[in-house]
């Protein structure tokens, strides 16, 4: 299965005066979990909304399963499931009718599986959307996007706002789904150790445009996180080729640093420096030093 | 800004800030013009009490309305919901309840005070009426000031705030009505009004206090045992049989319960005012119920308001976003939507034909319904009073539901304002319809003659709208894909069906060629739904896929429109075909109906139609018979009743059907003095014209008419009584008495008049054509045989079964007055062409009213110098 679940190609979208994409094009094959991540007003949610069909490309284009989510609508969402940040489950209804109303749109519905998740989620059959708690609402809204087995799943910042125990729900979800073969996961999320623990493939994206798109593996591999002792105090950080972002002052800095270690020893040795402590840098450091704004700007 | 007033102040300013400056411009435009315009003559007649209702009091009642909506914080808060509408945000404030609640209360009551305060002067300015300045603007703050306690209130079930709301406001209105119908003093109202502010204040602040502590009750326990046994009760499929099933029931729990919701509330109130109107003239009973049938389609306009909304405080979301992700075509869940839309209408109608009966029976006006129904029976007939009930039934129906799409479409644009604004143009327009009405109503005349002409250009532009814009739709459909080819051709195809069939079922029920076809086939296009309808798939496609600046689609898709441009040619064709039908409906009765001669008399073009025969020898002198046509009628129309042609052209002589005034409403010969003298000349001048023209014998020039025309033929023989040798009228309608005529040459006249005439009584009396009281036959034909010296013997025979004839002999100069009577005979032209008998009434065939007249002229001509007739010498000719 060469063909990807994912085609993004070129894709531009503006909101009035604001880019939200940027020729953004992004290839995902099958069967692995991909995790978006960006901060607030990045361009995830745009993205997720394209893959969806819930806005139409401006210009570039958007493939899922091979086919344009606008124009075959039912043959792209009867294989996607959706869960949002937003609960968009209408109040009204009561679990045991979203659970009827929902099993009509898709083939692949597993009954028995549908009933496994409401009880391990104690989802009460009689209960109304718009008395749960937002915790239970976004657990409904996971049940339904989990029971027919679609082979992408789709997730925009779905613990936003969530306490442990029902993000551990949605990791296990997401963990279970991966489980069978060739069944695919989009994740967007800003908790990012949740997307260290389960993430095949990260894609970082700030301002509307890929920063970073890469294997987890090879991300972790490729970044350091190293502690620099200088010989004197400085206002500012010594110019090294290849560190994304330096943190600290005077004497002693910290940095985040992207590419072979070997050369980052050279150069902070040509500064007068040493190394005091290096490590894998979290996730976290990482996509801040990508996106964040700069802490210090370093020297020529 | 330094105090928490002057915040709360400010933010009401700003948040209404457009409404605001739109009421302002208003005033100064207002101010303006009168100030411009001042005197009398001025071109804006704006004359009480018409002029007031338009400008003044309709856009005081939307402001009014509007500050209701606005200091109650009802706009922006869910009013049916248990919990209070009063913005969460502002207890969190460092402010204190009295504060929260008694600032909105001032600014609200200043707000509506001041509107009257402005309104009031300004009237007795303009139009110099003394309108009292306090206790109406005590009256709009308490009505403010109480709509906010109530509004701010927290119930117990979903719901009752609007009921309690509306009913205590309902209370407060009687009882001020009753005290100003009691004729109580001004200080007596104020003293009524005035201390319900500071209760109002005090009750504010108690219901304030409690939203701010988050106490809510819930009666709905009480209610939670009956809805558990209608769940266990009701059968519910265990699974739905289909996606588009699925999505019906989606759509009908979600939206489709709101109209049937806002028509069951309005109906009890609607149908109470039949309990208070039952002692009143029946007009009170037949407008309330007419205000009930047009409730439905009223209501359906405001249910924009709650279609595809955003949800607002996050727990109750309308599902935009649920739905778009549906694995479900656009048009799948258009057509969802649609049939819940169709539910909804039927569910609402149902509670009118329930609830009627009943509340007709309960306040005991049934007799008024069906003494209605037994008269419109007996007018028009069984069959077509039961298809017209039932085309009017479907039409409001159909109404209904073409006002629920447009109000989807509306809902589905998610624009705010787009859906503010649609609601504002309804509310203004309910408000400005009965002014307008009754002013219509009072100068039908003028409204008549405006339309009469017009109207078919109206139509014929608004249908040209119509199919503009359904072939702009069906394009953007068709480049979309988003309904399959063959569906496009399919409904295109049921359109034209269903046009079709409208049309035919019009034109049996109008059922007469005077009526020209293409009106029926116009009515018909405009009434199928068609644009709307079509449209409804674009706005949900653009809602569920907010398309860019550009919107285009990719260059995959964009392949070709040009493969299938057959869809688009089929769909041009059946959406055509009712306007080529009309435009040759059009062309063919304008060339059966024209005439063919004019001629200038009074410094106007008047208009005839001229039949010659064809044995016409111009050597010899040839009758003129001139046939006048009834009111609203035309020169063909009359040739065709009439019947003349036939036997002009086996006896020789010259017919000619002038027309009555055109252009100016209905055509009719007149009978006030200027018209009159205007219409006498016209044939004065007509018989000069064809004089000129033809070798016409001036003894035997005679004239006849129907109905308006027998009057006016009354009128010819008293003005040109030295020209026209006899006269003939048919169901004649006398407006001028018979002393009008001051003539006294004896002049031969025969009438034909039915005896079921309802539109001119046999024996006189008032109808619904004119104010007037008609003379009764009998009298006018004693009357005219005084005129003519008869003897006062009248001789009786019968001619047919149900025709006698009365004659009266030994009249002076050999002249005679004779009386047809038509035993069941309508308001028509005996032996003549048909007319439709659901309007006139029937048409006997035992006699020839044409055939019959020409024997009566062939005895009678014209003397030189005007004293009588010739001596009978043309035996030779009689058949």
């Amino acid at each position: 299965m060469s063909e990807p679940v994912i085609d993004v190609s070129g894709l531009t979208r503006r909101f009035g005066a604001t880019t939200a994409l940027a020729s953004v094009s992004l290839s995902m094959p099958r069967g692995a979990v991909y995790g978006l991540v960006g901060a607030n007003g990045a361009g995830k949610t745009t993205l997720i909304r394209h893959l969806l069909g819930l806005l139409r490309a401006e210009s570039g284009t958007v493939r899922v399963f091979g086919l344009d989510p606008v124009a075959f609508p039912v043959g792209v969402l009867s294989r996607i499931g959706y869960l949002s940040e937003e609960n968009d489950l209408p109040g009204w209804m009561r679990v045991d009718e979203l659970v009827r109303y929902s099993r009509a749109f898709y083939p692949a519905w597993d009954d028995a599986y549908s009933e496994e998740l409401r009880q391990a989620f104690a989802l009460h059959p009689t209960a109304r959307i718009k008395d749960l708690s937002r915790g239970q609402k976004a657990r409904a809204g996971l049940l339904v996007a989990l029971a027919h087995r679609p082979e992408l799943l789709l997730l925009d910042e779905p613990s936003s706002g969530l306490d442990p125990v029902v993000r551990r729900d949605i990791l296990e979800a997401i963990m279970r789904t991966i489980a069978h073969e060739g069944r695919t996961v989009l994740f967007s999320s800003h908790l990012l150790e949740e997307v260290e623990r389960v993430a095949d493939h990260i894609t970082m994206i700030s301002h509307g445009r890929i920063a970073l798109s890469a294997p987890l593996e090879d991300v972790k591999e490729s970044h350091r996180h190293v502690t620099v002792r200088l010989a004197e105090p400085r206002p500012q950080p010594p110019g090294v080729a290849g560190v994304l972002r330096w943190d600290g002052g005077g004497e002693e800095w910290t940095a985040v640093y992207c590419g072979d270690s070997g050369e980052l020893q050279a150069a902070v040795a040509a500064w007068g420096a040493r190394i005091v402590a290096s490590r894998v840098p979290s996730l976290d450091e990482i996509f801040v030093a990508h996106v964040g704004t700069p802490a210090s700007a370093p020297d020529a | 800004m330094r105090s928490p007033a002057l915040a709360i102040a400010w933010e009401f300013r700003q948040r209404h800030r457009f409404a605001l400056i739109a009421l302002a411009t208003y005033a100064l435009a207002f101010v303006a013009v009168r100030l411009l315009f001042p005197g009398p003559g001025q071109p804006l007649r704006l004359d009480p009490p018409n002029g007031i209702a338009g400008a003044v009091i309709a856009p005081l009642s939307t402001a009014f309305m509007y500050f209701l909506a606005v200091f109650s914080f009802g706009l922006g808060g869910d009013l049916v919901a248990r919990q209070s509408p009063f913005p969460a945000r502002m207890f969190t404030l460092p402010v204190t309840t009295r504060a929260l609640a008694g600032w909105p209360m001032l600014f609200g009551t200043a707000a509506v005070a001041s509107l009257w305060l402005v309104a009031a002067p300004f009237v007795r300015w303009s139009w110099g009426l003394e309108l009292p300045l306090i206790w109406p603007a005590l009256l709009g703050s308490v009505f403010l000031a109480w709509t906010q306690v109530l509004t701010w209130t927290a119930y117990g079930l979903p719901g009752l705030r609007i009921m309690v709301t509306v009913l205590w406001l309902a209370a407060l209105d009687a009882a001020v009505i009753l005290a100003v119908q009691l004729e109580v003093p001004e200080p007596g109202l104020v003293a009524m009004l005035a201390p319900q502010l500071p209760l109002a204040y005090l009750a504010a602040c108690f219901v304030v206090a409690r939203a701010r502590r988050g106490e809510v009750p819930d009666w709905r326990g009480v209610f939670a045992r009956a809805s558990r046994i209608a769940h266990v009760l009701s059968p519910r499929p265990d699974r739905f049989p289909s996606p588009t099933r699925a999505q019906l029931w989606f759509e009908w729990r979600q939206q489709g319960r709101v109209l049937p919701a806002l028509v069951g509330i309005l109906l009890p109130f609607e149908l109470g005012l039949l309990y208070l109107a039952r002692d009143e003239p029946p007009v009170l009973v037949e407008l309330t119920l007419l205000g009930v049938l047009l409730t439905p389609p009223l209501m359906a306009g405001f249910t924009a308001v709650t279609a595809g909304q955003p949800g607002r405080d996050g727990g109750d979301s309308s599902g935009v976003t649920l739905t778009a992700t549906r694995p479900l075509t656009s048009a799948a869940l258009v057509a969802a939507k649609l049939q819940a839309a169709i539910w909804s209408t039927l569910v609402a109608w149902l509670l009118v034909l329930v609830a009627v009966p009943i509340a007709l029976a309960l306040s005991g006006t049934w007799p008024v319904v069906t003494d209605g129904v037994i008269e419109v029976i007996e007018v028009l007939g069984r069959p077509r009073a039961i298809v017209i009930a039932l085309l009017g039934f479907t039409g409001l129906l159909a109404s209904t539901w073409k006002q629920l799409v447009q109000s989807l479409c509306i809902g589905l644009t998610g624009r705010a304002w787009v859906v503010r604004t649609s609601v504002l143009v309804r509310l203004s327009l309910l408000v400005i319809v009965w002014p307008i009405g009754d002013w219509a109503i009072g100068n039908w005349k003028v409204v008549l003659a405006a339309l009469w002409d017009a109207w078919p250009w109206v139509l014929a532009m608004l249908v040209c709208l119509k199919l503009s814009a359904a072939a702009w739709v069906v394009q953007r459909l068709h480049r979309s894909r988003l309904v399959s080819d063959r569906s496009l051709v399919a409904g295109a195809a049921s359109w034209l069906a269903v046009v079709l069939a409208v049309y035919a079922v019009l034109v049996w029920l109008v059922s007469t060629p005077l009526i020209p076809h293409y009106l029926p086939a116009l009515v018909a296009i405009l009434a199928v739904p068609l644009t709307r309808l079509s449209a409804a798939p674009l706005a949900l496609a653009w809602s569920r896929h907010r398309g860019g600046a550009q919107g285009r689609a990719d260059s995959e898709s964009r392949t070709t429109l040009k493969d299938r441009p057959m869809v688009m040619r089929a769909v041009g064709v059946l959406l055509g075909l009712p306007l080529v039908l009309v435009l040759v409906e059009a062309v063919s009765y304008e060339v059966r109906n024209r005439t063919n001669g004019s001629v200038v008399s009074s410094g106007q073009e008047r208009e005839y139609l001229l039949h010659v025969p064809k044995s016409y020898d111009p050597a010899k002198p040839t009758p003129l018979i001139i046939s006048l046509h009834g009111g609203a009628g035309w020169p063909a129309m009359q040739k065709e009743t009439s019947r003349w042609n036939t036997l002009s052209e086996s006896q020789g002589f010259i017919v000619v059907y002038p027309s009555g005034i055109s252009g100016r409403g209905p055509r009719a010969w007149h009978m006030n003095p200027s018209g009159l003298a205007k219409d006498v000349r016209f044939i004065s001048d007509l018989i000069d014209t064809l004089k000129a023209a033809y070798n016409v014998d001036s003894t035997r020039v005679y004239a006849d008419g129907l109905s308006n025309g027998g009057g006016m033929a009354f009128v010819l023989s008293c003005t040109l009584s030295d020209r026209i040798a006899a006269v003939g009228m048919v169901a004649s309608a006398q407006f001028l008495p018979f002393d009008w005529c001051t003539d006294r040459r004896a002049v031969p006249m025969i009438a034909f008049h039915g005896t079921a005439d309802r539109t001119v009584p046999y024996h006189g009396g008032k109808s619904w054509v004119a104010p007037v009281a008609f003379p009764g036959m009998p009298t006018w034909a004693a009357d005219w045989a005084r005129r003519n010296r008869c003897g006062s013997d009248p001789v009786e025979s019968a001619v047919a079964a149900d025709v006698t004839r009365l004659e009266y002999t030994n009249c002076a100069d050999d002249t005679a007055v004779v009386l047809y009577t038509v035993k069941g005979g309508g308001h028509s032209w005996p032996g003549g062409g048909p007319l439709p008998e659901w309007l006139v009434g029937p048409t006997s065939r035992s006699i020839d009213a044409t055939s019959l007249m020409w024997a009566f002229y062939r005895e009678h001509r014209l003397l030189r110098g005007g004293q009588g007739p010739a001596p009978r010498a043309d035996a030779e000719e009689r058949p």
